[in-house]
């Protein structure tokens, strides 16, 4: 695998803003940690089936049916910022 | 001395009428008020609860608990231990909380944790480290710190708590108190705050078998709120609690993780070891020939859920904003950068690498293949045993700040506690003794759906022995 973590692009990716300092204290821990797991990255497993749930079952949905009222103003007062209903944020379109 | 009694005696004096459930929910604040400001193990307390005449009628009859600070409250601060949630009230309350509290649990307060969960020493949370009551200069565990500390002081007879990777079960050991994870889906996740959503399991920690099982009846089972949740009939814990288990076979598995465990760890699994053999249990050698892949599997698989579910932290919905930003784009960094701390920062940045183009198949898809082998190996070793025994953890509690800058050493503290959660079975951690006055834990894993097995085994060993009864001289 490669050495390398491009600190950037993956900050950009996570929507997490890093300083030149954090960056380079983070890119420090991030090494380690790829150290430990490139040990899983360089098996050869193609032949073994992922396993997504520990119990290999499939989730079950529940019908697509209503079952609580709106609660929108509820659910609303926890927001930062809010106008009649609506969650506000910077200006995205000019 | 009301916190010297189990919650069965404390059931039987509440119907009895020998005692109201006023009188014990005081008791409790009263210590809280008391034994809190050393320990830090609430993040917040419940000052009161609604006077209820049904609450005699119930099964738990006003028993005191703590939640941990992950489960939803509704119109209660719920924080996660975060910056993120720290003015967080929920508009809803959990599925746990919700069935606990109809069965007539009376809520204490919430418990401090690691952030997100993400952590072993309850050092990663925004409301300050929690303390261990055996010795108040180290870390309580994590990521359920708070409520291991809470339980082993007796400021609350029972608390919820949660497991990823091992986050009940190590705190529970380091604090000398027994501590549940439940088979993968048999106690809803609904409204528990999700870090990696195929390996989190609600659970219990409290000093004994006994008083978990109690609790574990009332709160597990079916939730169609949960997509993962267990519709299956199980046997019920408390029912064949008492039965006096068929010769039961242990596997010890022969690890390599052995080989940096502290030697009084070991020791210590050595002797209970030989109370199970008194009590008529059969110990051979297993092999978990994976066992060596739990970390690096661990730590492939649950960043990258935790990446994945943390993506709903932007500061548009609720939790913290971050007042400087121009765009959206810097809205979203800014408030998560302010609002996580470093090690939340860490897990996410770890996910979205193992994610993304070009590394997915490398390392996520060849994680869950490797998942599939260690939960292969341990199907294998039930074909031959009931149970499989081990230490909870590598080393005795260490002290607040010795491995906070050192993620990696803190990752291997739950190198035994893992695979039950890559394979979704079912663990317990219990007091098996002590050294320096520091409490040791053994750990059980048991095939799916066998709680009762974990909990019957470990109530007849409590019976034979007093660990889980010991309590730190300074709370008693």
């Amino acid at each position: 695998m490669s050495q390398n973590i491009n600190i950037k692009a993956l900050s950009n990716l996570a929507k997490i803003s890093l300083d030149e300092t954090e960056s380079v204290a983070v890119q420090e821990k991030l090494l380690d940690i790829k150290k430990i797991i490139d040990e899983v990255a360089n098996l050869e497993l193609d032949s073994i089936e992922p396993l997504y749930n520990p119990l290999d079952r499939e989730q079950v949905l529940r019908p697509d049916e209503v079952t609580e009222k709106d609660q929108s103003s509820e659910l609303q007062k926890n927001a930062p910022e809010t106008i009649d209903g609506y969650y506000v944020v910077p200006q995205v379109v000019d | 001395m009301l916190h010297h009694l189990s919650i069965k005696e404390l059931i039987a004096s509440l119907s009895e009428k020998k005692l109201s459930y006023e009188e014990l929910f005081s008791y409790y604040q009263e210590r809280i008020q008391k034994f809190n400001p050393k320990l830090n193990a609430f993040i917040s307390v419940n000052e009161s609860f609604l006077d209820q005449d049904s609450i005699i009628e119930t099964k738990l009859k006003g028993i005191p608990i703590a939640h941990k600070d992950i489960f939803c409250m509704k119109g209660h601060l719920t924080t996660c231990g975060s910056k993120m949630l720290a003015n967080f009230k929920s508009p809803y309350d959990a599925t746990i909380i919700t069935r606990l509290a109809s069965a007539g649990a009376l809520t204490l307060g919430k418990t401090n944790m690691d952030e997100f969960a993400m952590g072993s020493s309850n050092e990663t949370s925004f409301f300050g480290p929690c303390k261990n009551p055996w010795d108040l200069k180290l870390v309580p565990g994590g990521s359920s710190g708070g409520s291991a500390s809470a339980v082993a002081a007796r400021l609350a007879p029972i608390a919820t708590a949660t497991d990823t990777g091992g986050s009940i079960r190590q705190p529970a050991a380091f604090c000398g108190v027994t501590g549940l994870k439940p088979t993968y889906g048999m106690i809803s996740r609904f409204g528990m705050i999700a870090f990696a959503s195929s390996l989190d399991q609600a659970g219990f920690i409290a000093p004994s078998a006994e008083d978990i099982a109690i609790f574990y009846d009332l709160a597990s089972g079916y939730d169609p709120k949960d997509s993962t949740s267990i519709n299956d009939q199980v046997a019920s814990t408390t029912k064949n609690l008492d039965q006096k288990p068929n010769a039961l076979t242990i596997g010890i598995a022969k690890s390599s993780l052995d080989k940096h465990a502290d030697p009084n760890i070991l020791n210590a699994i050595k002797q209970a070891v030989n109370q199970f053999e008194k009590m008529g249990a059969k110990i051979i050698d297993i092999d978990l020939k994976n066992s060596h892949l739990n970390v690096p599997t661990y730590y492939i698989i649950a960043p990258a859920e935790a990446s994945s579910n943390l993506s709903r932290f932007d500061g548009v919905r609720y939790g913290h904003r971050s007042e400087d930003s121009e765009s959206l784009q810097s809205l979203y960094a800014n408030t998560r950068s302010e609002g996580f701390g470093d090690e939340v920062k860490r897990r996410i940045l770890i996910g979205s690498y193992v994610l993304s183009a070009g590394f997915y198949d490398a390392y996520y898809i060849k994680a869950l293949r490797v998942r599939r082998l260690i939960a292969n190996d341990y199907k294998e070793a039930f074909k031959k045993v009931d149970l499989i025994l081990s230490p909870t953890t590598p080393n005795l509690p260490f002290a607040i700040g010795e491995k906070s800058n050192d993620p990696i050493s803190m990752y291997h503290n739950d190198a035994y506690t893992i695979g039950a959660n890559l394979a979704g079975l079912p663990a317990i951690s219990f007091p098996i003794g002590f050294h320096n006055g520091l409490p040791i834990g053994g750990h059980f894993v048991a095939q799916h759906l066998r709680e009762d097995l974990l909990l019957n085994a470990v109530n007849h060993f409590q019976k034979e022995t007093d660990f889980h009864q010991q309590i730190p001289q300074e709370f008693d």
